[in-house]
């Protein structure tokens, strides 16, 4: 299937929604879950179709001056974990919005065009643009209702380092098209060898400190915390779950195409931001009180703990670091559905007023506890699974130190996570105040231990494992993804 | 991946059974639930012990603390975090080392590993087998557990370490001899003077695993063999040895020695079960504390310094274990005062504890491993403590206990605290300095790619 429709089908329903709110209002809210449903159907579509490799040139143009569109097995991965990750936000949110607020549709799917355009575009100032869209839109969604002022505030910090990022990667993206004349992915890949290596370095540390920023990478994750626990729960879900592993995608994109053979050195620094981040995200989700503000720092160390992986600068390490993509966004989205429905039903989201909750929601508590368990890093689950080939791939390489650090943010997650759940499980005085039932939200969390459970037998399918080591081999091959872009 | 057991992984499935049986049969009729950790452990240690690669045996071996951790945390919550934290972090250095040892693959076969990631081996295994230093934990993990939970942890848990040395360790190794003689000589040192019977016994166990971990550094089938027989003989005894500690916490709500009554009094049969496990810990000759301490002297011959070291350590060892029987069973510290009505001891605790007596009698008695000479060897020792203890009564009052390496635990607690709030400060909401800290990372980053590339270039 054309890579094209995966972009335009969110951008075209985001721009559909008030049209059909003005004409046929009643049907607003069927047609924004019929089109999710498309939209992800179209999008594994594209990824499943496209896993041998599939690009399009957008108007006819050659490679050189049009718009390429690109699906490969790394892409495909991301399109779809977005394509999992968005239906289940959308769903989230329809429970607690309801029908009636078409302008958070708007934006919740021109972030999905975004996000899709970014992980298919193979054109570097094109990536630029989508980044803009799905910030603004990111950045719009986080203070959705704009009712409490936390959410403002924490909206305009978004907006800020947002746009210092994007200053960044726009600087790296003008400085490589001073150096080379071109945008395209492809043809750029190969022309950096030729680029002086002082502006080399210029162009790499843009646009590497650029994409730390908008991933909320340690010590330029300072937005992040704000941003994920001052907004509405589905949003907080889809934040940590998908859109920040977007800019992780950008990175492990541009840093392999452009910069692996002939500037290594990007990625000690993203190596090291990597382990910094999973330290001091740790850290600082030990001393949370609030419990989204503890799930989002916890966010910031996971994906340091994905950055590791790619830091490695191996296909191992790669496939590593989308294996524990998938394993954060199910645990992740799952964690912030239970811990927004729990502190909405407590009508507090201190850890210390977390108390009576088994009893009041035991399926919850109880799915919590799983999820914990998996993102701690506990065998058998899903995040031991995939911080183990990350151990194996960053000693396989050499480094020790951020081996050591993945393990003692084992044992450091579990001190919270008990904390977390030792406030759950302890008894209470006073009664719950509220009990709104969550058929949707209930359902969700059930998919989402399903998946949970399953990816952690992943490595154990002989099929599933080597299709997950072909996605690293496809994210180092810079060969195959010229042939496929320039269609050799 | 998979399984393969040997004669090795044998031993321990049918200890690991029998120790989880007598240690649930001494806990008494449990709910279902309750029934649920001991079950896990005692699966998740066999199948750790039969395992055919070190990610595997890590693996079952996690499991089956978190199970333990389940029944530490039945008495004393912090304790079973403190104990959770203490093995996920020596599980997780065992990884890195596995990680690190193996080049090809997902694991390292089980056995020898690779001389580079040797030291991370013992440092991982040496959190668990509490080596000196890395014992911090042990102590205080096994005075605070319920009394089937401490059974299980000297009695099984900690032999996993020694499990794995067995399994790394194949050649002489002088450094890991000379660490197991300290241990045995701290364990035998601390013991004596700890007013705590779980705490006293957590020592004695600290230092009987000093034992094994000299005879297994030895190298010789010969210390493998004695480590083994010792492990096996040292089980029995310690699992004996706290269950009756449990039963003097039962009958007189204390484990403080200077507290307990004369239990010899109320409950007779007690103290002979008690009298078994510390004669066949100090070496009573045909006994199988006796057999195995003497083979581990016979493979250490040539050691001078081991060997007397190891001796003396037996001269601690049967001080502790007087200070304990006299203390907990004959004679109150507190004489004059009056006591309350002691509290009874459970019949299903009593079956247990006969188990382990009958399993220790007939280890005994039945095959002499070795001449009976060697069995004589630990005679003197004891000899000797008993003496001391009778002549020179008392430095070994159960009135207070010296510090040790746990003690530095809140200090470093402190310490870590005082730095995690330092890097909260650094979150003070102050978009500038945010800002501020944001550019001057990309300036340290493009700095540090520029001299990268400049360095290149020349």
């Amino acid at each position: 299937m054309n890579p094209v429709l995966a972009v335009v089908a969110p951008l075209s329903v985001g721009f559909l929604v008030p049209l059909v709110h003005i004409f046929k209002k009643r049907h607003t809210g069927m047609s924004v879950i019929i089109s999710a449903g498309i939209c992800s159907v179209v999008s594994a579509v594209v990824a499943l179709s496209g896993w041998d490799g599939v690009a399009v040139t957008m108007g006819g143009w050659t490679p050189e001056l049009g718009i390429s569109l690109m699906v490969d097995r790394l892409s495909g991965a991301f399109l779809l974990l977005a394509a999992t990750g968005f239906p289940i936000s959308l769903a989230c949110s329809m429970e607690s919005f309801g029908y009636s607020p078409w302008r958070f549709y708007v934006l919740f799917f021109l972030s999905w065009g975004a996000v899709n355009g970014i992980i298919l575009t193979g054109d570097l100032f094109n990536m630029f643009v989508f980044f803009e869209i799905f910030s603004v839109a990111a950045y719009l969604m986080v203070s959705y209702p704009p009712r409490s002022w936390q959410a403002v505030e924490a909206s305009f910090k978004y907006l800020i380092f947002g746009t210092v990022g994007a200053m960044f990667l726009l600087l790296g993206i003008a400085y490589s098209f001073m150096a080379t004349g071109q945008l395209n992915l492809g043809i750029l890949s190969q022309m950096m060898a030729s680029v002086p290596p002082v502006t080399l370095s210029v162009i790499g540390g843009c646009l590497v400190v650029g994409l730390f920023v908008k991933s909320g990478t340690a010590p330029t994750h300072f937005w992040l915390p704000d941003a994920h626990s001052s907004a509405q729960t589905s949003v907080s879900a889809l934040l940590s779950g998908v859109l920040v592993k977007v800019s992780v995608y950008a990175l492990i994109r541009l840093s392999f195409l452009l910069f692996f053979p002939v500037m290594r050195e990007v990625f000690s620094v993203i190596l090291f931001l990597g382990t910094l981040s999973v330290i001091l995200g740790h850290l600082m989700a030990f001393q949370q009180e609030d419990i989204k503000r503890l799930l989002a720092y916890s966010t910031v160390a996971q994906i340091g703990t994905i950055l590791i992986g790619v830091g490695c600068a191996s296909s191992f390490g790669v496939s590593a670091a989308v294996y524990h993509c998938f394993n954060h966004m199910t645990a992740k989205m799952g964690l912030f559905l239970v811990a927004g429905a729990l502190a909405e039903d407590r009508a507090s989201r201190d850890i210390s007023h977390m108390s009576g909750l088994w009893a009041h929601r035991p399926l919850f508590v109880a799915a919590f506890a799983l999820f914990a368990v998996s993102l701690a890093g506990i065998p058998p689950f899903s995040g031991f699974m995939s911080k183990w080939l990350l151990l194996l791939a960053s000693t396989k390489e050499g480094h020790i130190v951020p081996a050591l650090a993945i393990v003692a943010g084992t044992v450091v997650s579990s001190a919270y996570y008990l904390k977390v759940l030792r406030a759950f499980f302890s008894p209470s005085e006073t009664p719950v105040p509220h009990r709104r039932p969550r058929p949707v939200s209930g359902r969700l969390v059930a998919l989402l231990s399903v998946l949970c459970v399953l990816l952690a037998a992943a490595p154990f399918i002989p099929g599933a494992s080597s299709v997950l080591f072909s996605v690293g081999d496809s994210a180092v091959d810079g060969a195959s993804y010229r042939d496929v872009v320039l269609g050799k | 991946m998979s399984f393969n057991p040997d004669v090795l992984s044998l031993v321990m499935v049918f200890l690991a059974i029998f120790m989880t049986f007598c240690s649930s049969l001494y806990g008494g009729r449990r709910t279902l639930p309750r029934l649920v950790a001991p079950c896990a452990f005692c699966l998740c240690a066999c199948l750790a012990s039969i395992a055919d690669d070190w990610l595997l045996f890590i693996v079952f071996l996690e499991l089956s603390s978190i199970a333990l951790v389940f029944m530490v945390g039945e008495k004393d919550r912090d304790t079973a975090r403190y104990y959770l934290y203490t093995q996920l972090a020596g599980g997780g250095i065992l990884l890195v080392a596995t990680a690190l040892g193996s080049v090809r693959g997902f694991s390292i076969p089980m056995g020898p590993v690779p001389e580079g990631v040797f030291p991370l081996f013992v440092l991982g295994l040496g959190v668990k087998a509490a080596l000196p230093g890395l014992h911090f934990w042990l102590p205080k993990t096994h005075s605070q557990a319920p009394a089937e939970a401490s059974a299980l942890l000297s009695g099984y848990a900690v032999k996993m370490g020694i499990y794995g040395l067995f399994r790394i360790v194949l050649s002489s190794s002088t450094v890991l001899m000379s660490l197991g003689a300290l241990m045995a000589i701290w364990g035998a040192v601390m013991g004596p003077f700890q007013s705590d019977a779980k705490r006293l016994l957590a020592y004695s166990t600290l230092s009987q695993l000093g034992f094994m971990v000299a005879a297994i550094s030895t190298g010789t089938e010969l210390g493998r063999i004695a480590a083994l027989a010792h492990l096996i003989s040292h089980a029995l005894a310690k699992g004996l040895l706290f269950f009756s500690a449990g039963g003097l916490e039962k009958i007189w709500g204390t484990r403080d020695l200077a507290l307990t009554g004369p239990t010899f009094r109320s409950h007779r049969w007690m103290f002979f079960a008690f009298l078994i496990g510390a004669l066949s810990m100090a070496g009573l000759p045909l006994s199988p504390g006796a057999w195995s301490k003497g083979l581990i002297k016979l493979s250490l011959e040539g050691h001078d310094l081991i060997l007397l070291a190891l001796t003396l350590s037996g001269v601690g060892t049967s001080l502790s274990l007087c200070k304990m029987g006299y203390y907990g069973f004959l004679k109150p510290f507190y004489g004059a005062e009056k006591r309350s009505i002691p509290g009874v001891v459970p019949l299903c605790s009593g079956f247990s504890m006969a188990l382990m007596c009958l399993a220790i009698l007939s280890l005994g008695a039945l095959p002499p491993f070795r001449p009976v000479g060697s069995s004589l060897s630990s005679v003197l020792p004891a000899m000797v403590g008993l003496s001391l203890f009778v002549l020179i009564p008392v430095p070994f009052r159960p009135l207070s206990r010296p510090k040790d390496v746990e003690d530095m635990v809140p200090c470093l607690g402190d310490l870590f605290s005082r730095f995690v709030s330092s890097v909260r400060k650094l979150h003070s909401g102050n978009l500038v300095a945010y800002l501020f800290t944001l550019v001057t990372v990309a300036f340290v980053v493009l700095n540090f790619l520029q001299n990268a590339m400049k360095t290149l270039r020349r």
